[in-house]
Formats: structure tokens, C-alpha cells, sequence
């Protein structure tokens, strides 16, 4: 999973990010930007070249962890 | 383009299904590969793709790359979201995307809207026939 450095990093660039990225996935790692990308494709793609299974953030730029998704899980019996 | 069209013997089975297919995901791990083939509902009334935690995180070991609040019936509910390999044969499609741990209830996926970004889908109510393009 992400680190707390990673994470933090990203909480204190977000306004940066927000306003040169917005749209964009990002790629954290050991507390430091990596990468900048189109798609989460090309970012996940980046990070395994880069880090292989070292764990890395990757968050689409804009996206809020504290914004509640959409799910539709409603199963019958 | 390439496109694969299934369906059901009725459309009431359509309604009760819903349109799902058979994909791999792989968790792209060096030193432990796994992939298995599950099925994945399309579902268009979800944002983002959701995979079952347990499945996620015990048998395939995806790698976790960030977190998410969701919405549960329990009320707000921090999930982790994995990364994982999306590969669909029939269409020669394999990306990596991002997928949220969550109680499915069963072992299979959910492709939301996210996950759809790069297909055409057909919903054919009225013959329970489902086409899906890429």
C-alpha cells in the first residue's frame, strides 16, 4: 500500500497538482513525485518499470479520497 | 475494431444477470504472479470499477495504491483501491486499472464507468443480447 510519505506528499502538492494536472494520474514514490501521466494505464505501467512491487501512490489528480464514490451493489436473493 | 456480442435465453435473464463476461485479472506481482478468470458485471450506474476485498487482497494480491471513501450500507467506509491487470481475450484488450475493495458478496468484479473509457457497449434489452466494442 501507499506510504504515509507518499500520501503526505501528495496533500501538500495538491494545490500545485490541481492546478497543472488536473485530470492526470500521478505516481508517488518514497515521498516524491515520479511521473506524471494520461491514464492509469501508462502510470501503473510506469511505476512497475520504475519500482517494480515497491509500493507506490497512484492517484488520478482532482480525484478526493474524502469524496464518496458512486456504487451500485444491489443484489436479490 | 474488435467486438464480442453475448447474451441470454431470455431477456428476463438479462434483467436478472445483468451483462457480464468472463475476464482475467492479473496482479502483474514479479515475484508472485497469479491471474485468475472471474466474471466481471458492466455497470453502468457505478463511477469506478470495485473488485471483492477478499479476492483482492488474499488470493490475487493486487497491489494497493491508494484509498478511497465510499458509501456503504453501513454508512462512510475508507476501501482500498488496487491496481490490477484487466485482460478481456475475446478483444484483445489488456490495460491495467484501478479497482476498489469492497464486500461483492461473491468473487467477481464490477466495471464501472471508469472501466468502460474504452469501449462501445450495446444494451439490448429487448433480446438480452449485449455487444461490446473496442
Amino acid at each position: 500500500m501507499p506510504t504515509e510519505d507518499d500520501i503526505r506528499a501528495y496533500d501538500q502538492r495538491r494545490t500545485e497538482l490541481e492546478r497543472h494536472y488536473a485530470g492526470k494520474f500521478v505516481v508517488f514514490h518514497s515521498g516524491q513525485l515520479v511521473g506524471v501521466f494520461d491514464d492509469f494505464d501508462s502510470a501503473g505501467e510506469g511505476a512497475l518499470r520504475q519500482f517494480g512491487d515497491s509500493p507506490s501512490l497512484i492517484r488520478k489528480v482532482g480525484d478526493s479520497t474524502r469524496k464518496h464514490v458512486s456504487i451500485s451493489v444491489i443484489r436479490s436473493q | 475494431m474488435a467486438s464480442i456480442e453475448w447474451g441470454y435465453r431470455s431477456r428476463d435473464d438479462l434483467v436478472r444477470e445483468g451483462p457480464a463476461l468472463e475476464v482475467v485479472i492479473n496482479n502483474r506481482n514479479t515475484t508472485n504472479p497469479i491471474h485468475k478468470q472471474l466474471p466481471a458485471l458492466l455497470d453502468t450506474g457505478a463511477e469506478r470499477n470495485l473488485i471483492e476485498d477478499t479476492l483482492a487482497s488474499a488470493a490475487l494480491h493486487l497491489m494497493q495504491v491508494d484509498d478511497q471513501w465510499i458509501q456503504t450500507a453501513h454508512g462512510p467506509a475508507l476501501a482500498p483501491v488496487y491496481m490490477a491487470q484487466l485482460t478481456i481475450p475475446q478483444l484483445t484488450y489488456s490495460k491495467l486499472q484501478r479497482f476498489i475493495g469492497v464486500d461483492l458478496g461473491t468473487d467477481r468484479i464490477l466495471l464501472g464507468r471508469e472501466g468502460l473509457v474504452d469501449f462501445l457497449l450495446t444494451y439490448s434489452g429487448r433480446t438480452g443480447r449485449v455487444t461490446l466494442e473496442y
